[in-house]
């Protein structure tokens, strides 16, 4: 039977350092996701998702176990990403020829997916981020706001606005 | 004046409509953005360990050998001594087979009327839930266990329905964990 975040919460408190590595196991995925969703860059992913688990090591003891540990720690990224981007400008083009080389490359990817991607990274960071919580993480609207500290009728809005974009880049050209 | 077209409708001059077919509608839109998630790099895991600082625990604990450790030079030899003796007198007495159990019998008790699981975790388990487990046996909400202890200093914390910490209101002592948590201490 698998552990609760709040068993392997508290073993990690206590000083089991296996308890926390299965935490960052279970929910590395979940945060890189996000991550990526929002910065557009792989580099810069995984830097984020190592500091976010840094950060909620030193903030274990703020964590309420009625909480949802996966929602805790995006939110920690959310936040850690947004302050990332207020300190730093974009090289738009060159991620955009990189994406094209990186996803031509990969002999799986379909053009659909190609296009897919050129589209979604047209979006707004924070719109990325819902469409990420919504269809990848298959969070609520309720979620959504709690972890991206916004009301639940603005993630509806974003979410809402992220798929016509989308839709409308994607059919631009056809 | 109307003209069905595959995929197109012209209705008319005025008022125009066109509609086409759209490549990317709503349901694959959906697909895609489900099929977009990405999977961390493996070494993610090992990087994060390696970068953690040492915790608090260890910390202290690391503090409290220290400090115990007398600077005065003429006691590290002393006490190297008494060591070795304690050392010699015990492996005396375990081969002479007269080793004296030290347990006690000790009864955990929590009332907790809407609990459906309360088991008992703390240092003497190494903070394993799955080991011990309280029984409500007038089925009134009053759970209990009696376990045997080692002699000694013990923190622990109920764990109800395999997430929810809860300290012993009844316990004595407590301590903080230095994470915003109470452990309960009893000394046997």
């Amino acid at each position: 039977m698998e552990i609760s975040d709040s068993v392997l919460v508290k073993q990690s408190i206590e000083g089991n350092r296996d308890s926390f590595e299965t935490l960052v196991k279970r929910y590395k995925d979940n945060v890189y996701n996000l991550a990526y969703r929002m910065t557009k860059s792989s580099a810069d992913a995984e830097d984020i998702t190592q500091e976010t688990f840094l950060r909620a090591y030193r903030k274990l003891g703020r964590y309420n176990e009625n909480y949802s540990f996966r929602n805790w720690i995006l939110t920690i990224c959310s936040n850690l990403t947004k302050n990332i981007f207020r300190k730093r400008v974009r090289r738009k083009e060159i991620e955009e020829n990189y994406i094209e080389q990186e996803y031509l490359a990969e002999k799986s990817q379909t053009r659909e997916k190609y296009e897919f991607e050129v589209a979604l990274k047209k979006l707004r960071p924070d719109v990325r981020a819902a469409l990420a919580l919504k269809y990848v993480e298959g969070c609520s609207f309720e979620d959504i706001a709690d972890i991206l500290r916004i009301g639940v009728s603005a993630a509806k809005m974003r979410v809402k606005r992220g798929r016509d974009q989308l839709k409308k880049y994607l059919n631009k050209n056809y | 004046m109307g003209e069905m077209i595959l995929g197109y409708v012209k209705v008319s001059q005025k008022g125009t409509k066109e509609m086409k077919d759209e490549r990317y509608n709503d349901e694959m839109i959906e697909e895609m953005l489900e099929d977009s998630g990405r999977s961390a790099p493996e070494h993610i895991t090992a990087n994060v360990m390696k970068s953690l600082p040492m915790t608090k625990t260890a910390s202290i604990q690391m503090g409290q050998i220290i400090e115990f450790w007398p600077r005065e030079k003429w006691l590290m030899p002393a006490f190297a001594g008494a060591a070795a003796a304690v050392i010699f007198m015990g492996g005396i007495i375990m081969a002479l087979g007269h080793v004296m159990s030290d347990k006690v019998l000790v009864t955990f008790e929590i009332a907790a009327p809407d609990a459906k699981q309360i088991e008992l975790v703390g240092t003497f388990n190494s903070w394993e839930p799955g080991q011990i487990t309280l029984q409500d046996k007038n089925k009134d909400g009053h759970w209990s266990v009696t376990v045997p202890l080692q002699e000694g200093r013990h923190e622990y914390m109920f764990l109800v329905d395999g997430k929810h910490w809860m300290a012993d209101p009844t316990a004595a002592l407590h301590r903080p964990d230095g994470f915003g948590r109470n452990n309960s201490i009893i000394e046997i």
